[in-house]
Order: C-alpha cells, then sequence, then structure tokens
C-alpha cells in the first residue's frame, strides 16, 4: 500500500467509525428508495430515466445539507466532494450506482451509494483528509434497458461511449439512449466526440462496494467480501439462424434446413464445450437469455426458416474469451455447412475482464482484520463499473457485501449488519488513503 | 498389504507417471459436470496414448477383474461411451467376451436404442469405465443396462475418486487415496499442491463447498 509520509497526517482509521446517527440515515435511504421505486413487484430505476434522476437527488440534496459539495457532470453523473486539505492531488474515489433492472431490488447498486455517502460524512466529522474524497452516483450500470450495452455513466466519464452505445434502443420506448440521456440533461456533445469527461490521473484510487450477485459468502459465511478480478464478456445481441421455411408435414428431413433444429444444435455443442473447459479450469459461463422466431410468420405446422437468439460468455480471463469466440465461429461454420443454415453473429460488444489493484486489497483486508470483520477474497462473476475504472488504470478494487437471494430480482436479502461491516470496512480504508501521500502500489 | 492393494499402488504409479494428474491450487479450481470443485484432475484416458502403460494396467485390470466377479462369470463387457470403450474392448479381446458400446444417451427407440452392438435380455453384463468421481454417469449406464434386461454382474472403472457421499456400488482397479499416496511417496506434486488434494480427499464436499462448488449432491 501507499507509504505512510511524514506528515500525512489525519485521524487514525480506527477512530473513524459509523456512528448511531449515520447508520439511522443509511436505513432511512434504504427505505426512501424503496419507497420511491417500488413498481408492485420489485424496484424499477430506469438508465437515464426519472426514477434514477430522483433517487440522485435525494442524494443531492442530503449532501449539500451537510455542507459538502456536489456537482453533475456531462453525463449527469452526481459528484459529492469532500475538499481535502490539499486539493490538487489525485482523488479518493467511492461510488456506485442508482439505477436497476426492471422489477429489480433495492440494495443492488444504492447499497455503494449510500455507504460511499455515509463513508464522506463521517469523514466530514473527522475533519478534512489530506487527498480530496468523491462519491460517484453513475447512471445507467444495468444492461437491462437497452439490450445489452451498459456501464453508460463511468464508460461515458472516460470517454468511452461508441456510436453504437448511443443508437442502442430502449426495450419499452424504442427511443435510443442518446434521446433518454438529452431528456436527463445530458450534453451529449464530449460524449459524441469520445472526449473523456475527466483525466483517469485524476483518481488517486476507486473503490466500490456491491451486494455480492453470487452464492459464494452465503456458502462460505463470511459478511464481506474484497475483490481480485472482474470477469470480461462478450455479447451478441443478437445472432441471427437463417434456414428455409417449409410445410412441416410434407418436407422430409434430408430436404429440410431447419433454423431452431441449428440453433439447438450449435447451443448443445457449446455447452458441451463449456462443460470439458471447466473440467480443465477454465473460468467460464456461457448463456443464451433470448430466443425468438418470428411471430409474424412462425407456425406450429410450419419448419421454422429463421430464428434469433442473444448469446453471451464472460470470463476472469481475455484469452478465454479469445478462444471461446473462435469456437462459436466454427462450431458455426460446421453447423451451417452440414445443416444449409447460415448464422450471422451480428455486432459483438465486449467488455474485457479487470484486475483489482491487490494492494488494495490487501489494505481492506488489513482494515476488516483490524475492525475483527471476517471477510473472504474473491473475484467477481458480474461486471460492474469498477471494470470501467480498473481498465482505464485507475488502481481500484470492490468490497462485496453478503446477500442470500443472487440479485435483478425483487427477493435479494441483504442483512444490514453485513451492510455496515462492508461499509465500515470501505470508510476505513477509504480514510486511510485519503491520509497517504505516496501512491498506490500495483 | 494385500495383492489388490500392491496392484492399487502399481497401478497408481502408472498413471502418475504418464503425466496425467494435474492440479490447481491457485485461481479457478477445476468443476466436475454435477458442480463439484476439486484440486485435482486425472485424465486416465490419456494412457490409451501409451502402450506399455496400457498393456500393465490392462494386466493388473484382469487380474482384479478375475478376483472380484470370476471372469467365466461374465457373459459380455460394456464399454461407457467415450473413454471406457477402448479399455473394454481391450478387456473383451483379452476374455474372447462379446463387447458393447453403452451411449450416454438413447437414441431413437427400442430396448438397444442405448446401445452398439448386441446382446439377449439376461446377458451378465460388467459395465466397464476408465474413471468415475461422483458415480452419476455411471447410475445412468447402469439404468441403461437395466432397460436392456441385461443382468448386471458389477461395474468396475480403472480409478475410482471414492471420496463423494453416497457412492454407487462400483469396482475399481485403485482410488484416489492410491493417486495421493503414489505422488506424495515419489515427491510428484509440490508441498502446496499435494495438502489441497489431501484436504479434498479428507472431505471432498466441504473442500468443493469452500471452493465455490457445491456442497452436498
Ligand atoms: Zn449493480
Amino acid at each position: 500500500m501507499a507509504n505512510d509520509s511524514p506528515g500525512s497526517g489525519g485521524v487514525p482509521a480506527s477512530t473513524v467509525v459509523l456512528n448511531a446517527e449515520l447508520r439511522q440515515l443509511a436505513l432511512e435511504l434504504f427505505d426512501q428508495f424503496r419507497t420511491m421505486s417500488f413498481d408492485g413487484v420489485g424496484i424499477s430505476r430506469e438508465t437515464y430515466g426519472p426514477g434514477e434522476t430522483a433517487a440522485m437527488e435525494v442524494i443531492e440534496r442530503i449532501a449539500a445539507r451537510h455542507n459538502l459539495e456536489t456537482e453533475w457532470d456531462a453525463a449527469r453523473n452526481l459528484i459529492v466532494r469532500l475538499r481535502g486539505r490539499e486539493g490538487e492531488r489525485p482523488v479518493v474515489a467511492t461510488g456506485s450506482h442508482l439505477d436497476s433492472v426492471p422489477q429489480g431490488g433495492n440494495f443492488d447498486g444504492a447499497a455503494g451509494v449510500i455507504a460511499g455517502l455515509v463513508s464522506l460524512l463521517s469523514a466530514r466529522a473527522n475533519g478534512p483528509p489530506l487527498r480530496t474524497m468523491e462519491l460517484f452516483v453513475l447512471r445507467g450500470e444495468e444492461s437491462a434497458w437497452y439490450g445489452g450495452p451498459c456501464y453508460f455513466g463511468s464508460r461515458a466519464i472516460f470517454g468511452l461511449l461508441s456510436q453504437s452505445d448511443l443508437a442502442s434502443r430502449h426495450r419499452v420506448s424504442g427511443q435510443t439512449l442518446a434521446d433518454h440521456m438529452v431528456q436527463c440533461g445530458v450534453d451529449l456533445t464530449p460524449i459524441k466526440a469520445g472526449r473523456p469527461l475527466m483525466d483517469p490521473a485524476r483518481f488517486h484510487c476507486w473503490m466500490e462496494l456491491h451486494i455480492e450477485q453470487g452464492p459464494v459468502l452465503i456458502a462460505r459465511e463470511k459478511p464481506v467480501g474484497f475483490v481480485t478480478g472482474i470477469r470480461g464478456n462478450v455479447r451478441h445481441r443478437r445472432v441471427v439462424c437463417r434456414g428455409e421455411a417449409a410445410h412441416s408435414g410434407a418436407v422430409p428431413r434430408w430436404l429440410r434446413h431447419d433454423a431452431v433444429l441449428a440453433m439447438a444444435e450449435l447451443l448443445m455443442r457449446l455447452d458441451e464445450h463449456w462443460r470439458v473447459l471447466l473440467e480443465w479450469g477454465e473460468d467460464l459461463v456461457v448463456t443464451s437469455g433470448i430466443v425468438e422466431t418470428n411471430a409474424d410468420e412462425h407456425a406450429v405446422s410450419r419448419v421454422p426458416g429463421e430464428v434469433a437468439f442473444a448469446l453471451e460468455y464472460r470470463s476472469q480471463d481475455a484469452r478465454t474469451l479469445t478462444s471461446f469466440g473462435a469456437l462459436v465461429q466454427s462450431e458455426c461454420a460446421q453447423i451451417a455447412a452440414k445443416r444449409g443454415v447460415e448464422f450471422d453473429l451480428g455486432d459483438a460488444v465486449r467488455t474485457e475482464p479487470a484486475r483489482m489493484n491487490q494492494s488494495l486489497v490487501k489494505l481492506l483486508e488489513t482494515q476488516a482484520g483490524e475492525a475483527g470483520i471476517s471477510c473472504e477474497i474473491m473475484p467477481s462473476g458480474a461486471g460492474h463499473d469498477s471494470a470501467v475504472f480498473a481498465n482505464v488504470g485507475v488502481p481500484s478494487t470492490m468490497v462485496f457485501v453478503r446477500n442470500d437471494k443472487g440479485s435483478h430480482n425483487p427477493h435479494e436479502a441483504m442483512e444490514y449488519s453485513d451492510f455496515f461491516a462492508g461499509a465500515e470496512t470501505l470508510l476505513r480504508a477509504l480514510w486511510k488513503v485519503a491520509n497517504q501521500a505516496g501512491e498506490v502500489q500495483s | 498389504m494385500t495383492g489388490a492393494g500392491r496392484d492399487a499402488l502399481e497401478a497408481a504409479r502408472i498413471v502418475v507417471d504418464s503425466g496425467a494428474v494435474y492440479t490447481r491450487t491457485s485461481g479457478d479450481p477445476f468443476f466436475l459436470s454435477s458442480g463439484w470443485a476439486s484440486p485435482v484432475f486425472i485424465d486416465v484416458k490419456r494412457l490409451i496414448s501409451f502402450p506399455e502403460a496400457r498393456q500393465r494396467l490392462l494386466e493388473l485390470a484382469l487380474r482384479r477383474i478375475d478376483e472380484e466377479f470370476g471372469s467365466q462369470g461374465l457373459d459380455q463387457i460394456a464399454g461407457c461411451e467415450l473413454a471406457g470403450v477402448p479399455f473394454a474392448a481391450m478387456v473383451a479381446d483379452r476374455l474372447s467376451l462379446p463387447l458393447v458400446v453403452a451411449l450416454k444417451q438413447a437414441r431413437g427407440f427400442g430396448r438397444l436404442s442405448q446401445f452398439e452392438g448386441t446382446f439377449e435380455p439376461g446377458t451378465r453384463t460388467l459395465l466397464f469405465d476408465d474413471l468415475s468421481t461422483d458415480g452419476h454417469t455411471k447410475a445412468t449406464f447402469r439404468a441403461a443396462l437395466e432397460r436392456a434386461e441385461a443382468r448386471i454382474a458389477g461395474i468396475f472403472v480403472l480409478l475410482g475418486y471414492n471420496v463423494f457421499p453416497d457412492p454407487p456400488e462400483i469396482t475399481s482397479l485403485m482410488t484416489l487415496a492410491d493417486i495421493v499416496a503414489v505422488a506424495e511417496r515419489d515427491g510428484k506434486l509440490d508441498p502446496g499442491a499435494l495438502r489441497e488434494v489431501q484436504a479434498f480427499t479428507a472431505n471432498a464436499p466441504d473442500w468443493s463447498r469452500r471452493n465455490g462448488g457445491i456442497a452436498k449432491p
């Protein structure tokens, strides 16, 4: 970790705590978000939508009431700031997102924003740290609303949104992401030009608290985990398999070019590759979450001439993503030749796997140890904004909080005691780095 | 030490010396298809590429089969698709017995839809495979034999993990414990890997649970 340099000063991390008042504030915020965003089944805060904005404004008001600076960037991310004694130094940043999937849970994203807010408030009460501390309330992390691409808010910060991202269509309104961004007050000029809103070098480090979206912490009976890496992914939003429509009674097997059977064969072959790759210790998950025959022409008695489906695979290893991509191509070619169909894989969106900063992980581990909190060191299967920060070179890591029912559903079950264990560890680590003059080691 | 115990260690040494033992102690473990996480993966089937090792393994297997089942009491050998087939073919050839291939999935209809080759109901059959981890797939093959009205004389594998709960009744030439014993004695695993593999053999469900796999079947 950073070297303690003479004069770094500040209150030691052990005395910076989440007091009863801050804990109460966190609980009230969770309640308020739940009430604001309940859709009858779960929580819905659309990416670049009014519910997301409203939740962000709640954070803005509380921050302002406690004399923290607030600022909206050109992509309408909210930044809450506690000025450090030496404000020109690279900043210590935390945060998460406030959008949710449709009928999602209340903790996904919000937990990290609330933990960051109470951390800044606690830090403020201890006098200004050496470095400026910032909370990023990010927009548009979820992929559910625009059919695949995601991390819009964080990627906009680093000038990484593509024309194809901006042209993605909303699942309900049919309008583009660019349209919805403008409705939220975004200035598209720098974003369309791919101009970064911030220089990665202005960040000393980034730490995000998030609920765990897998079962590891539950299985290992640990309240919190610290993340060593984040899976990257390749997403084909729409693969189209084209064969030939035919009468289901009149055409014999050997004359058919059945698009659905070809797709099914492809998916089963990929599943078999996946099984073998796991046996060999590769990290991989494969999903086809959307499958559709064309409703205008499909029928019980018609051999399907066309089927469209989504294909997504994730891995912590960039080489595995590339190799699996090659496998997909070659299987498509083989099946196409054998069955007389064609596969159009369409556009693929690739997010690189991200390595988290080992010395930040160590720091979190030490802070948890000193606070008597037991923890796990683990990779993240799900993607997060932290991957964007890490991949532009900001030393980054994440704090995971145990959560029982997965996420992206209304049943996610985080115990508040686990949340506070995570938030307290985050706070201590943020405070520690915010008062260190040295660089973060890799 | 019994003859079977000595043969098990000799077989294990053949497997270890052929380079078929892989371990993973950092990063992702190996995952068996049923979801168990494991620090060790043993690629028994690669032994078909080594004629001398393969022949010696075959001798040992034949001796064990004769002790356990009495070769005279068998009517045929059924090899499990895929890696069980070459070994089963060699065994059937040595014993001059008929051979069938048991498929992972049935194809079409009929009593023999899950087999290549043919046999009559009541045929005393030894099911043969290279490897059994949790015995999951053996249960599928056993059910196929039952549907085909075979009499099941037994199930024989070259290597049985023998570390998971509720194991089906399987005779194995060697177990994972034999492999570990040989690898330890011959210094074929580094101390860290050996420790993890020993922890796995001592309590596989617990090791699996702690490493992201399932904890019970
Ligand atoms: Zn999230």
